[in-house]
Formats: structure tokens, sequence, C-alpha cells
């Protein structure tokens, strides 16, 4: 903890189940706060560490209110850089707490009061983190992402020899150039729908995420597909030969595979429709 | 989990093969980081920010409700984020992913 002079807040970063005397003898919760109390976190010097809260357990830290305040928050978290750290800091609690006990990952930032005020929190959503929980046991995040090039068509018409001439010609490539483009289109996100379909036949949930923009993905290629999909730990291998079958049958677009996370695009299971 | 367990087509090269002592030894000073494997941490910004950021309406904290009747912090990282992409490339297209 740190010197009761300094003010601070309770910083959380997941939510797992905590080791009530029903519990096993491994008492999952000791072993909790044993393995997260080496952790910086986000370097504020004071330790990582788990906060019962009837049948769950916080994984916390004091963070100073200096530094963590509402505009404080709000400046560190428009500098880039910043930004930067405190999500490799905030990934890098939940990865370890993960490896350790089923973890519900909450969002950047998610900042109480004190301690007192996580419990309640907690208390007060008590059965949808244990929903989520019961559904994240023994299962893993896994990303897939597909991209279509957008280099030109392989167009291979005929450079006739006064094409230009024309204005009717002209035309007329313009107008192939653009319907081969829609239907490549239209392969590309069919193709998605097909990786979709397959990886969630492995799944026992998906979730769409945003598709990546030009600046991020750059201009050679479009993001058609940003998924999470949770699976049981069993099924990597799984969804690998899946994935490898669909990159030898779709030719057409790239499949990215990133994972496994912890289950961040999870967490909500037990209160959205 | 072994190195494999991270790929990307064109990405690959530049981050699935660092081992995560690389990849810690490269990123931010955090301080005192453990030498136990915690996982991926050269996992690209973009992926990252789309699980910490958009994830979970479980709960909602104090300071979330403090700045705003929404969570305006996460709209505004959104909206942070956008920007940055306008100016700035990914960060791993160049330097690797950290």
């Amino acid at each position: 903890m740190t010197p009761s002079q300094v003010p601070t807040l309770s910083y959380v970063f997941a939510v797992c189940r905590g080791g009530g005397p029903t519990e096993s003898a491994e008492r999952p919760a000791e072993r909790l706060a044993e393995g997260l109390a080496e952790l910086p976190g986000l370097g504020t010097g004071t330790p990582v560490r788990t906060l019962p809260a009837g049948p769950l357990t916080a994984v916390v830290q004091d963070v100073p209110a200096a530094g963590f305040g509402e505009e404080a928050l709000r400046r560190r978290l428009s500098d880039r850089a910043e930004l930067e750290r405190c999500a490799r800091a905030h990934h890098a609690v939940i990865t370890a707490a993960s490896v350790l006990a089923p973890t519900v990952p909450l969002p950047l930032a998610t900042l109480y009061l004190d301690d007192r005020r996580v419990q309640e929190a907690l208390d007060e959503r008590q059965t949808s983190f244990l929903t989520a929980l019961d559904r994240i046991a023994g299962r893993a995040e896994w990303g897939v992402k597909v991209y279509a090039p957008t280099g030109p068509p392989p167009a291979p018409e005929a450079p006739s020899t006064d094409s230009s001439g024309s204005g009717r010609t002209y035309l007329d490539r313009v107008r192939t150039r653009r319907q081969s483009r829609e239907q490549r289109h239209t392969q590309t996100l069919r193709a998605a729908e097909r990786v979709d379909t397959a990886v969630r036949g492995l799944a026992v949930a998906a979730r769409r995420l945003r598709p990546h923009g030009v600046e991020v993905t750059g201009k050679h290629r479009t993001h058609v597909l940003n998924a999470a999909y949770l699976l049981d730990l069993g099924r990597e291998r799984e969804l690998r030969a899946a994935l490898a079958s669909l990159r030898h049958d779709e030719t057409d677009i790239q499949i990215e595979l990133s994972g496994p996370w912890a289950p961040y695009s999870f967490a909500d299971a037990g209160t959205t429709p | 989990m072994t190195g494999a367990s991270w790929e990307t087509a064109p990405a690959k090269a530049l981050w699935e093969a660092a081992p995560a002592a690389t990849a810690r030894k490269a990123a931010p000073d955090w301080g005192t980081t453990p030498a136990e494997s915690l996982g991926p941490l050269g996992v690209p910004l973009v992926d990252l920010l789309d699980r910490v950021l958009a994830t979970g309406v479980v709960i909602t904290g104090d300071l979330v409700i403090a700045i705003a009747e929404v969570p305006l912090v996460r709209l505004s990282l959104h909206a942070l984020l956008s920007s940055v992409n306008e100016r700035v490339q990914a960060p791993w297209t160049d330097s690797g992913p950290l």
C-alpha cells in the first residue's frame, strides 16, 4: 500500500473468481496474488494486488490521484506514447492474471475512488461477472483478420492498338474495370464470410470488431474482417488446421491469426443480448 | 505457448520472430519486469487497443462516470486513435511492434 498521505485511486485491471472456503485446497486467489505481486503494473511503484469482493477477486493497483485523476488521465491518454505505455501495462497484468486463473479483463482506465467502491461495483454486477467467468473458463480468445489486396485488377484486357482513339472504347474499358472491381469486392466479402463461418464452427462465441482503416492497413490492402472468437483451450490445433486449409482454398484473401488473447472481447458475455 | 502462437502475414517477420524477452527489452520502461513469460507483449498496438478500449460494458468506473454521463474517456480515445492513424503509420510498419 502507499503511504496514507498520498491520495490514491484504485485502478482495476481484471476480475477473477475469489478463493472462498468452498474452493479447492489450491487457494486460487492466493496463487493469483503471489503471481501478480512482482508485476510493475502501471509503474506507479505500488504492487499489483488482489482485492476480495464476495465470490470475486479484483486485480487492482493503487495509483496516485494526482497522476490518474480526471484531468491528468485525460492528458495522459491523449498522449500517444503514454496511451501505448498504459495499454501495454494493462495488457501485461491481464495476461499474467489469465495465465493463473480465469480472468475477465476490464477496459483500460477503469478507476474507482477507493477499494470500497470497487467492491460495491463488483457486488452490483456479481451475477454477470460470475456468468462471464463461467463462460471464459478454460477458453481463450483468438483474433482472425481477413484482408483483400487492393492492387489493380489482373485485367487481361488486350492493349488494343488505338484504344485511346475512341471515347466509346474508353468508357467501355472504365465500365469493365469498375465491374471487375465490384465483382472482386463481392468475392472477397464472400470469402471472408466463409472464413468466419469455418472459425465460428470451432468457437463457443464470436464477435466482430471494427475493421481497420487504410491508415492502419496501408493502401495495398483492405481490411474486410476483424473478428474475435472464443475457443476451448484444446482447439488451437484444429483452428490452425482450419486456417491452413482456408489459406489454401481462398487465394484472393490474406488471413491473419492472433492469439491466444485473454478473453477481452467476451468480458460482457453475460450482459449483451 | 511458443513464438508460433502469434502469426500474421506481412507483419510476421517484424514481430512474431522476436522472443518475448527481446520485445520486453524494447518496451518502454515500466519498472522491473519479472522474467517469467507473460505471453505475447509484442502485440500490435491497434489489435491491443481494439481490445483494451472497446471491451466490456461489464462495469463502469467512478472516473469514467465523473467525466461525463457517457464513457467519454473511451470516446475521446477512439477519436484520438483515428486521428493518430491519419497522421502516423501503424507504429510497427517501420520500427517493429514496440
